[in-house]
């Protein structure tokens, strides 16, 4: 019976990243002539909300604009200098994604906006546990070479 | 609470490096054969855990269980997180390379205090194990929030807010980390109390 339970512990256990929500934040841009536009997300697909947005100039670092992402996680702002942008959405908690605009091209640069699926999260999940159980098993391994 | 790339200066992230390369090799001299097992088990464990958020109100905290980490592994506990983190920042890019040090530093030095303070009286049957387990659980996320806060203080003023913020928005899973810490070792006394021994 406690065996029967310590199964069913591990295989919640294991089983668990399916319903769960990853906090690594992906940020995805589009400048269209002066105007920037993006969103920011979780790669749970969970829009950051009210997420601070920091456009400075690529070359010099000067500040270009500053606003906040809507509870869809997306933003707009408007490039006065025609110089490439750095974009960085923070998210708190020192969660952070920066975005580089391509130099030289003005009229539409940046990615289309992929969620990450929940199988290639779950295939993730499962590879690192795989990872872990080799490490600690090489690691049994050069203690009993260690031992004797 | 993980902390990006990109955000600590270089004297922080070496820092958190040297210490955790202490504490790491500290902990793979301690580790004992016949505990290889249940460290890879509370690695995994640490591992899973980061991707389970709970909403609390505005904020959106994520489980840590580094104090449950810290009973069970003991000394050890450097290793059980420090590799937890190197997958996590590998394969789903939490936290980062850079501040692999600064992030393991961050998680495994409280869970390794907390093994100190509670676990004499735990595996001596002087706490009661449920209050022991809420208590651990909630003091290492206290731990672990401080220490991410004071981090981020080192990034420099802009960083001031954001590290407040850190401090507040983890104040609710103290109580979370703390009850299931405290039912894991309630079900862990029950079905299994030689695991409590140090």
């Amino acid at each position: 019976m406690k065996r029967a339970v310590l199964v069913i512990l591990l295989q919640v256990m294991i089983l668990a990243p399916r319903q769960a929500q990853a906090h690594r934040i992906d940020l995805f841009c589009r400048v269209n002539g002066n105007v920037l536009t993006g969103e920011g997300y979780f790669s749970s697909g969970d829009p950051v909300k009210n997420g601070k947005i920091s456009v400075t100039d690529a070359i010099n670092g000067e500040p270009v604009a500053e606003t906040v992402t809507g509870d869809d996680g997306t933003f707009s702002a408007i490039l006065d200098s025609e110089a490439p942008v750095v974009v960085v959405l923070s998210a708190g908690q020192g969660h952070r994604a920066i975005w580089r605009q391509p130099s030289g091209d003005r009229q539409e640069t940046g990615a289309s906006f992929p969620h990450e699926s929940n199988k290639l999260r779950s295939l993730k999940t499962a590879a690192g546990l795989l990872f872990i159980a080799a490490l600690f098993g090489l690691l049994y391994y050069w203690k009993r070479r260690h031992a004797t | 609470m993980h902390i990006s790339e990109g955000v600590l200066p270089l004297t922080t992230l070496s820092a958190g490096y040297a210490l955790s390369a202490a504490g790491t090799a500290i902990g793979l001299k301690h580790i004992r054969e016949d505990r290889i097992v249940r460290t890879a088990m509370m690695s995994s464990t640490f591992f899973v855990a980061s991707f389970i958020h709970v909403p609390i109100g505005p904020a959106n905290v994520h489980l840590v269980l580094n104090g449950l980490v810290g009973l069970l592994t003991g000394r050890s506990c450097f290793v059980a997180i420090g590799i937890a983190l190197v997958m996590q920042a590998l394969l789903l890019q939490f936290g980062g390379i850079t501040t692999l040090g600064v992030n393991t530093l961050n998680m495994a030095l409280p869970a390794l205090f907390c093994f100190l303070i509670f676990s004499p009286g735990i595996s001596r049957g002087k706490i009661p194990l449920f209050p022991a387990g809420l208590l651990c659980g909630a003091l290492s996320s206290l731990l672990s929030a401080l220490l991410l806060s004071l981090s981020l203080t080192t990034a420099g003023e802009a960083f001031l807010p954001a590290a407040k913020l850190v401090l507040l928005a983890n104040l609710p899973l103290m109580v979370v980390d703390g009850l299931i810490t405290g039912f894991v070792l309630l079900f862990i006394g029950k079905v299994k109390p030689e695991m409590l021994k140090p």
